[in-house]
């Protein structure tokens, strides 16, 4: 009932497909708390398929506790080792306290991402809400750990060694901008991404429908080899954005460029 | 022509195998090295395409920062620009600011593509061999 304008837009045929329809929100529980919308919307429904996929592969996969590891549970052990191993050569023995906020974050971004390659699924990163929140919480965080941990020190942070007194008060400006934009950069590239990607496979798609059986193998086979590369960007991307919050944790906690 | 040699190697292990297994290991060793070297350098050829689409990534990632720099200091002078009521001076001041420090983002970002925690390397196979 919810999802109206969800149908028909298969049946204009030709070139009428609209390639940003996959982007849209739609409430599929109509939810309303004091006055804020917080509607059960298709991209909470596939947060929550995303958070139980992990769940189901964390906790049932390593159920077994093989010595040798089946197939889920090797899965399971690849994630976790190559995460540890990220924030290991990033962060050292200090960021082990904090592997699993980032192993979750790399996991929810990864299984964000690749449930948005299914068909008729709505891809979670596509939005900047999503990954700007997700930005957020990790820039909070790693500001407050650096504050917690070196205490008024961590302005020095700000503070270029060997330059000028004249410059200083210009460069601490530009160095606190700098640590600004990074929840910014962080977000933009993971949305951009996504929705660029997305967009594009759904462009050529159209393209596959409008030029029928003569002419639509070249842009079906340019299709083909475009999935393949949104699935590496999909990882790729979720990869980046677990390195990147290592490199800043390793920034507030070690305080070097 | 690996084959070829491959085969020598075979003959060569079973005539002096009873005399010197130390020192036959050694060379079959330093063998399969240059083997192996010779073959990885035929894949560093193989993987240019992906090394290309790499690539894509890591000027999207620098043109992002650079963007980012401009709409964080733009939207600090605007910010201020509102609160003080000095329309065009903060914005023209903090634009400034902005492109500057959207630059060092991607002068360090660089450094650190050039250092190798790059986002390049999906395999962190090099790092290993260079520490």
């Amino acid at each position: 009932m919810a999802t109206e304008h969800g149908g028909g837009h298969g049946s204009e045929g030709g070139l009428g497909i609209d390639p940003m329809h996959q982007f849209e929100i739609q409430r599929l529980i109509k939810l309303d708390l004091f006055g804020v919308d917080a509607s059960f919307t298709n991209s909470s429904l596939w947060m929550i398929i995303g958070v139980a996929l992990i769940t189901a592969l964390t906790v049932w996969g390593m159920s077994g506790r093989a010595l040798v590891p089946g197939r889920l549970q090797s899965v399971a052990e690849l994630a976790y080792e190559f995460v540890a191993n990220m924030v290991r050569e990033n962060v050292g023995s200090a960021g082990q306290r904090y592997f699993p906020f980032i192993f979750t974050l790399f996991m929810f971004v990864l299984a964000s991402n690749m449930l948005g390659m299914v068909p008729y699924s709505f891809t979670v990163t596509s939005h900047i809400v999503v990954t700007f929140a997700l930005a957020t919480v990790v820039f909070l965080g790693v500001t407050v750990i650096g504050f917690a941990k070196h205490g008024a020190g961590f302005l020095k942070f700000f503070v270029p060694s060997g330059v000028p007194v004249a410059l200083l008060p210009l460069l601490v400006v530009i160095e606190v901008i700098s640590y600004l934009t990074r929840p910014v950069s962080l977000s933009v590239r993971l949305f951009a991404n996504m929705m660029a990607g997305h967009t594009m496979l759904k462009v050529f798609a159209g393209f596959v429908i409008g030029l029928g059986v003569i002419g639509g193998w070249a842009p079906l086979a340019f299709m083909v080899a475009f999935t393949g590369l949104e699935l590496l960007v999909a990882f790729l991307q979720a990869y980046v954005f677990a390195i990147l919050t290592c490199i800043y944790l390793n920034d507030a906690l070690h305080m070097h460029h | 022509m690996q084959t070829e040699s491959g085969g020598d190697d075979r003959r060569a292990d079973q005539g002096s195998a009873g005399l010197e297994p130390d020192d036959t290991f050694r060379t079959r060793l330093g063998k399969l090295d240059s083997r192996l070297r010779e073959i990885n350098r035929g894949k560093v050829v193989a993987e240019e395409p992906q090394g290309r689409s790499a690539a894509l990534g890591l000027a999207f990632r620098l043109a992002v920062e650079l963007v980012a720099g401009l709409v964080v200091g733009g939207g600090i002078g605007w910010l201020l620009d509102y609160w003080l009521g000095t329309l065009p001076i903060m914005l023209l001041l903090f634009f400034g600011l902005g492109t500057a420090a959207g630059i060092l983002n991607v002068i360090r970002t660089a450094r650190q593509m050039q250092a190798g925690v790059s986002t390049s390397g999906v395999d962190l196979g090099p790092d290993d061999e260079d520490d």
